[in-house]
């Protein structure tokens, strides 16, 4: 096969399959989905997690690090097998669709990632802001979310936006159990055409323009933010 | 006003505060000497417990804002258990709490010294409590490091504390309550030629500028003692005048302070009282001239010809 020749394949696929098939809209609706709950359901429970740490209750702080440590140290496709098997058990939910399995299991995976970023977002502001709170006899919550809080966004909404992406290309993971998201589309292509080269170089692209997009969009906002004080 | 009973502090194996006991009266300035890691710093900051001391009480206006010490209550150590338990092996009482004393031999655990003695430890809490926020406000404090809050305006910060402080006390009228406390907040900007700044960010200003205004932060809660942790030390040389200065005029006013400084002609024109403070000890206290003409302990002697 010429350069040409796969460059021709290229757009006759991506025309056929992606526009004229709508797997484009479909796999890229997929992946944006998963990746919203993730990194939203992800935020939330990171958190929850990163403000249970910081309480001080010891039996809570051992369990989180547990769960970020194993989290953070063992493969994502991994978690996502045995999450397939284990959550439809844990819930009792025998038919649960791979969808909810893998959302929930990446949901889970990011919620150990960002209770990291918060928790050094609010360790990174300086000790001297709550000292100068606290000495004016302000709560620790008054403290916190008034003067620390608002300091540490700026540490962490940065870190957030590439944990976006990090999902984004996770995602990919999923076509494992054939969830319909970006790499699904390569896997029925490929099962159409027999081509394999041309449709991966395509996905390729689109998920280049997706995060590359991303990444630009919120180097904008992040000068912005740094304007802003 | 404020008192300091008996203050010790560890920071895990390092002894900082072996003992100290001290009080402020009101008007009265007072400097606290001594060289770098004497505990001067740890001691001011357990003023307001930033740092709670590990024993010792701290009172101020007659109200306890450390828990109790049981060492420093001779009636609470004479039910404890560890008390009788001596007396039954034929110890005088007055051998007891002194035995007491010297190897700190009361049960952390409230429970393990028996049931009069913990309920004597809640009564004195109970009826000399205050809560710690509360007493803060009447003893706002200016750091080395400013510190002003970086995610709010000149003004802002002047404002903050008055504001959390009138909602905590459930203020009905809040839009009277701002108004009156921006006005101040503006009348206290105007006192140090700084009302043109009230709307930049503690970023653009400079050092000096910086410690003025938090200054008078902390002069908007209207506080009865200020505690000044080596407010020029990290200012550069032509900007210590100014907030000298500032400082000079708050004592003129009648104000209560307390400064750890190594400005030793400042402490010596303004003080009331030195504390020398080393190796975890006061160890003398005086009126500048005693200390500056007529010292006694031989580490303030070589303290004074080194910084003088």
């Amino acid at each position: 096969m010429t350069i040409t020749e796969i460059l021709r394949s290229m757009w006759n696929i991506f025309v056929t399959y992606y526009i004229g098939q709508g797997l484009l809209l479909s796999g890229l609706g997929y992946t944006l989905a998963l990746s919203a709950i993730a990194v939203v359901a992800g935020a939330v429970l990171g958190a929850l997690l990163a403000i249970i740490k910081r309480s001080g209750f010891k039996p809570a702080i051992w369990v989180i690090s547990a769960f970020v440590e194993i989290l953070r140290g063992t493969p994502a496709l991994l978690q996502l097998y045995i999450a397939y098997f284990l959550i439809p058990m844990m819930l009792g939910v025998p038919g649960m669709s791979p969808f909810t399995c893998v959302a929930i299991a990446l949901s889970l995976n990011s919620a150990a990632y960002v209770s990291e970023i918060i928790r050094s977002g609010i360790e990174a502001v300086d000790k001297g802001q709550t000292e100068a709170a606290r000495s004016l006899g302000l709560t620790s919550r008054t403290t916190m979310m008034k003067i620390v809080l608002p300091q540490a966004i700026k540490n962490i909404l940065p870190a957030l936006g590439n944990e976006f992406i990090m999902i984004i290309k996770e995602t990919s993971l999923a076509s494992t159990f054939f969830v319909g998201e970006m790499m699904t589309t390569y896997l029925t292509v490929r099962g159409l055409t027999f081509n394999a080269l041309p449709t991966l170089l395509d996905i390729g692209i689109v998920y280049f323009v997706l995060t590359f997009s991303l990444s630009k969009l919120m180097g904008v906002f992040e000068r912005r933010m740094k304007a802003s004080a | 006003m404020l008192e300091v009973k008996n203050i010790y502090k560890n920071f895990g194996s390092l002894k900082v505060l072996k003992g100290v006991t001290t009080h402020v009266e009101k008007g009265e300035v007072i400097s606290i000497i001594g060289v770098s890691g004497s505990g001067k710093s740890t001691l001011l900051r357990c003023m307001n417990l930033l740092e709670v001391p590990t024993f010792g009480e701290v009172w101020m206006e007659g109200k306890l804002l450390t828990p109790v010490d049981p060492y420093l209550h001779p009636e609470v150590i004479e039910v404890s258990h560890t008390f009788k338990k001596l007396l039954a092996e034929g110890y005088s009482r007055e051998e007891a709490l002194k035995t007491i004393h010297a190897n700190d031999l009361l049960k952390e655990k409230h429970s393990a010294e028996g049931p009069a003695y913990k309920a004597l430890m809640k009564e004195i809490y109970d009826a000399n409590h205050q809560d710690i926020n509360e007493a803060r406000r009447k003893m706002s404090m200016v750091f080395q490091q400013f510190n002003l809050f970086n995610n709010k305006t000149v003004l802002e910060n002047v404002m903050f504390a008055p504001i959390e402080t009138a909602k905590y006390n459930h203020v009905k009228d809040m839009k009277a309550a701002k108004a009156e406390i921006e006005e101040r907040a503006y009348g206290l900007l105007k006192r140090i030629g700084l009302e043109e700044k009230a709307k930049a960010y503690p970023s653009t200003l400079s050092g000096g500028q910086k410690q003025r205004i938090a200054i008078i932060r902390s002069l908007a809660m209207n506080p009865d003692v200020m505690l000044f942790d080596e407010p020029t030390s990290a200012l550069d040389p032509e900007m210590i005048g100014e907030v000298l200065d500032l400082m000079r005029k708050l004592a003129a006013a009648g104000m209560t302070m307390v400064i750890v400084t190594h400005e030793m002609g400042f402490a010596r024109e303004v003080s009331d009282r030195i504390l020398f403070v080393d190796e975890g000890y006061i160890k003398e206290e005086g009126t500048p001239d005693q200390i500056f003409r007529d010292p006694h302990d031989p580490r303030l002697r070589d303290f004074l010809s080194k910084v003088l």
